[in-house]
């Protein structure tokens, strides 16, 4: 990714292969005791340090309301990475890595705890040299956030540095917001305290190689672009299947439902790297102002539009993987009477010259055949369907291009190809390039390459404010319209099926349908 | 699973081949190589190609050492991967060839991983004309690396045809059997030649570069950057080129001009006064040549400071920086730096490196001072 210019420039840096190393700092990670720590943010960072891409001069500091020491909290560090690290621990390094981590209880989150963190983190600033440069990171559930957000500048550990040299960021987990006033109304808590440039709305799927692939396959490349608009893309299928259930986060999923947890985030992330314009810079603002035009020009659905153009579902028992599992409704902590929606289906239209009326199918769902991210771009048919006779028409399907980003990464086009012999037979093929088998590396996980990111003061793999609130203001629209219409029949698909009948009649009715991925 | 076990390796060899044939054959093997993979899941006799790399050898025992290193590649392999054995002489040309092709599946990655590998003998005449050989196997309109893996040859004409059927030409300067000598000749090829030229020896500095400039992230440390006084590197016996090249870096970033040397100290003018580099050989288990430490000691309104790097095992280092504003210590992964891995580093970077352009050449200065 693109850095922007730091203040100091260090004649040794220039030509630096693969480097990325940012300016020295300390990180402070809310929730430290949390789930989201020992999974994701605890082995990145430590695979970062492996790599050596973490500064120098570097801090953690965990921040929870457990009583916990210092030594504590390394040792819970250490089992974190070695039970989630994408490679092993080298005892050599780890005692290194450890002296970095501190430990500081967050009490009852009030003004006292906040200043005791900062007179924390102003000590490693002396001892560890970290430069008055703060990352704050909040892995705590959304309720908090407020709090957290307002004690940060009470305390003045938002405030920059007396010499203006320092800098303090925020990266803010999902979800933002429930729909689109709460979402405003966070916004507007984080501006009293963060200028929107330091704050970093994180998405992991953005930081995903494949979805950042994307950019780089349409803007890289001089052939593809020319043919992606409406002239002559059909229409495009943006696929997120999970075959997995609720797995014990019933609590939010009840709140949430996969239109909030899938949608509003992942799946208008991913339309927009897709139909955007090309920006005019790989940087932060250029990108970001191109992704936020689509999600802007995306039509609003509302009252009766929502029946038309969109689908819910819930799953009920059914056999997924050769496994039995249970219904929606007979999870644990689910209400057995639960109108959550686990899958959803939308056609929407992106209203700008390049994409007027090209339906993009977004569908998202839990306990679905198999667990796959695509995008699948179809083509429109030959003009002429010259060989009708040698062929069976429903055959000359047209061309797809689709990009498989979860798992085996690649990208595939089918096109049509004679079968050999004397007679004209046609068959369609598909093309596979995969990612694995042209660079065999093992790419850095999400949550590393987007931390760093952060480190580096690089925001183009994060939400933009604006572009929450694009967002949320579309998929506000389809709750509310939901919540007019009478309540679903629930369940209406069975665990292991590709979702409901309502989803395949929203493509039916255009003559078209779902790909199987 | 183990990919090694259910790695089908096939061959073919033959003698006094025709070289026309070779790509007709290739094409044979790999359809049985994907064939006989083990792939279940993973899409079937596709292939994405990268790039093309040449190893060129003198002697059968340098081939045969080029041919293990390739085999030993981490994670990244050449789509196809040429290595030739070049013996030249006054009599008919001959060429002799050892084809195979191999598909596996890479541990934790989707999909095959399929490459091809080509062992050539050129003999006689056709030794003289490598480029005829060569240029016919290389995978279509995609980068070729050349990889000459002892001193540059002293046949001029033999080492044009290498660049010129080249896009990267790879050399290990630490191979070089003298590197006061061998880094002038070089820096004056670098200059001289269209075709990006690069080094093992300098990937191997890549960590250290990366430490000692980490150092002067800090904007409080980076004014002692313009107040070095001396620079002590040490390095295991065997070759000064890494330690060479490191103050040629160092020398080029910082803007200074070489002034004399004396007994391996190294004499540089800079904006600040005059730096001396010492470089000192010693005994080490270490790979001959590598980096063992760097010491940098700078003096500024009266206090000084030492930032050093130090290896304390084979992969790892001992980083400290004493300074008035600061001190620290910590411990850090130094990657490893064998042939496969720098070789594999060396692939996966495109096109000239100017940094390394520069450091060669303030290294042929430093030792024409």
């Amino acid at each position: 990714m693109p850095m922007e210019a730091t203040t100091v420039v260090n004649p040794l840096r220039e030509g630096l292969r693969l480097e990325r190393t940012p300016e020295p700092c300390t990180m402070v990670i809310f929730g430290a005791s949390g789930d989201l720590t020992r999974r994701k943010l605890l082995p990145a960072l430590y695979n970062l340090s492996l790599d050596g891409l973490l500064p120098g001069s570097f801090a953690v500091v965990g921040f929870a309301r457990s009583e916990m020491t210092d030594e504590q909290f390394r040792q819970q560090a250490r089992e974190a990475v070695l039970q989630f690290s994408r490679r092993p621990v080298d005892p050599g390094l780890w005692d290194s890595f450890a002296r970095g981590l501190f430990y500081a209880s967050a009490g009852s989150l009030n003004l006292e705890d906040f200043q005791r963190l900062a007179e924390l983190v102003a000590r490693l600033d002396r001892e560890r040299n970290t430069g008055g440069n703060r990352v704050f990171y909040l892995s705590v559930p959304p309720s908090a956030y407020s709090d957290i957000v307002q004690q940060l500048g009470t305390s003045g550990l938002a405030a920059q540095g007396v010499d203006g040299s320092g800098w303090a960021r925020i990266i803010i987990e999902k979800p933002f917001g429930r729909d689109l006033e709460t979402a405003r109304a966070l916004n507007h808590e984080v501006a009293q305290v963060f200028p929107e440039e330091q704050v970093y709305r994180i998405d992991h799927f953005l930081g995903k190689e494949t979805v950042q692939n994307i950019l780089v396959f349409r803007f890289a490349n001089g052939i593809f672009e020319p043919i992606w608009n409406r002239r002559y893309i059909d229409h495009v299928q943006i696929t997120a299947a999970e075959s997995l259930g609720v797995e014990g986060r019933a609590g939010y999923y009840e709140e949430a439902g996969a239109l909030r947890d899938m949608v509003q985030n992942h799946m208008l992330q991913v339309l927009s790297l897709v139909a955007m314009e090309p920006p005019i810079a790989f940087e932060a603002r250029a990108v970001r102002d191109e992704k936020v035009k689509v999600l802007r020009a995306i039509r609003p659905l509302r009252g009766e539009d929502v029946a038309r153009n969109t689908a819910r579902g819930q799953y009920g028992p059914g056999w997924v993987n050769g496994r039995e599992v249970p219904g929606y409704r007979q999870e644990p902590n689910v209400d057995p009477a639960s109108t959550a929606e686990t899958y959803a289906a939308l056609k929407l239209y992106v209203d700008n010259w390049r994409w007027a009326e090209v339906p993009f199918y977004l569908r998202t769902g839990k306990r679905l055949p198999k667990q796959t991210t695509e995008v699948a771009i179809h083509f429109k048919r030959a003009p002429l369907l010259l060989f009708r006779d040698m062929a069976d028409p429903a055959s000359l399907e047209s061309n797809v291009l689709a990009i498989r980003i979860q798992p085996n990464e690649g990208i595939t086009l089918k096109f049509h190809a004679k079968v050999p012999g004397i007679s004209v037979r046609i068959r369609s093929v598909n093309m596979d390039f995969l990612y694995g088998a042209s660079f065999a590396v093992q790419p850095p996980t999400a949550y590393e390459t987007l931390l760093l990111d952060c480190l580096e003061g690089d925001s183009t793999l994060f939400a933009r404010r604006d572009e929450i609130e694009a967002a949320w203001s579309l998929v506000t629209g389809v709750l509310d319209g939901w919540r007019e219409l009478p309540p679903p029949a629930f369940p209406n698909y069975e665990a292991g099926s590709w979702g409901p009948q309502e989803a395949q009649k929203l493509m039916a009715g255009d003559g078209r349908r779902w790909r199987r991925p | 699973m183990s990919a090694e076990q259910e790695s089908p390796n096939l061959h073919w060899s033959g003698q006094a081949v025709d070289v026309q044939a070779i790509d007709a054959v290739l094409e044979r093997l790999r359809e049985k190589a994907a064939d006989a993979a083990p792939a279940e899941g993973a899409a079937l006799g596709t292939r994405t190609s990268v790039l093309t790399l040449v190893a060129y050898a003198l002697d059968a025992p340098a081939a045969q050492r080029a041919s293990e290193t390739i085999a030993a590649l981490p994670e990244y392999h050449p789509s196809r991967s040429i290595v030739v054995l070049a013996q030249p002489s006054d009599s008919e040309p001959a060429i002799d060839a050892r084809l195979s092709a191999h598909c596996h599946i890479a541990p934790g990655l989707e999909g095959q991983v399929c490459f091809e590998e080509v062992e050539l003998t050129v003999m006689g005449r056709a030794a003289r004309h490598l480029h005829s050989v060569v240029l016919p196997l290389l995978v279509p309109d995609l980068p070729v690396y050349s990889w000459w893996s002892g001193d540059l040859p002293g046949d001029l004409h033999l080492l044009s045809d290498v660049l010129d059927a080249s896009d990267r030409f790879i050399v290990d300067s630490t191979r070089f059997s003298d590197a006061r000598l061998g880094l002038p000749c070089l820096a004056s090829l670098a200059q001289h030649t269209a075709t990006a030229v690069s080094d093992l020896s300098w990937a191997r500095l890549t960590p250290w570069r990366r430490l000692i400039a980490q150092f002067f992230d800090s904007p409080s440390l980076q004014p002692y950057l313009e107040s070095l006084t001396t620079v002590d590197i040490e390095h295991a016996a065997g070759s000064a080129a890494q330690s060479l090249l490191l103050t040629g870096w160092l020398a080029a970033r910082l803007g200074c001009q070489p002034e004399g040397a004396e007994n391996q100290v190294y004499r540089l003018r800079s904006a600040g006064g005059t730096v001396l580099v010492s470089l000192r050989a010693r005994p080490s288990p270490d790979e001959p040549g590598s980096i063992v430490a760097v010491r940098l000691v700078a003096s500024r309104d009266g206090s000084e400071a030492t930032f050093s790097v130090r290896r304390s095992e084979p992969q790892l280092a001992t980083v400290t920086a004493q300074a008035p504003e600061a001190s620290l210590e910590h411990t850090v992964r130094l990657p490893g730096a064998g042939e496969p891995e720098m070789l594999a580093e060396e692939l996966e970077t495109p096109g000239r490196d100017p940094s390394y352009e520069e450091a060669l050449a303030m290294a042929a200065a430093l030792l024409d001072a």
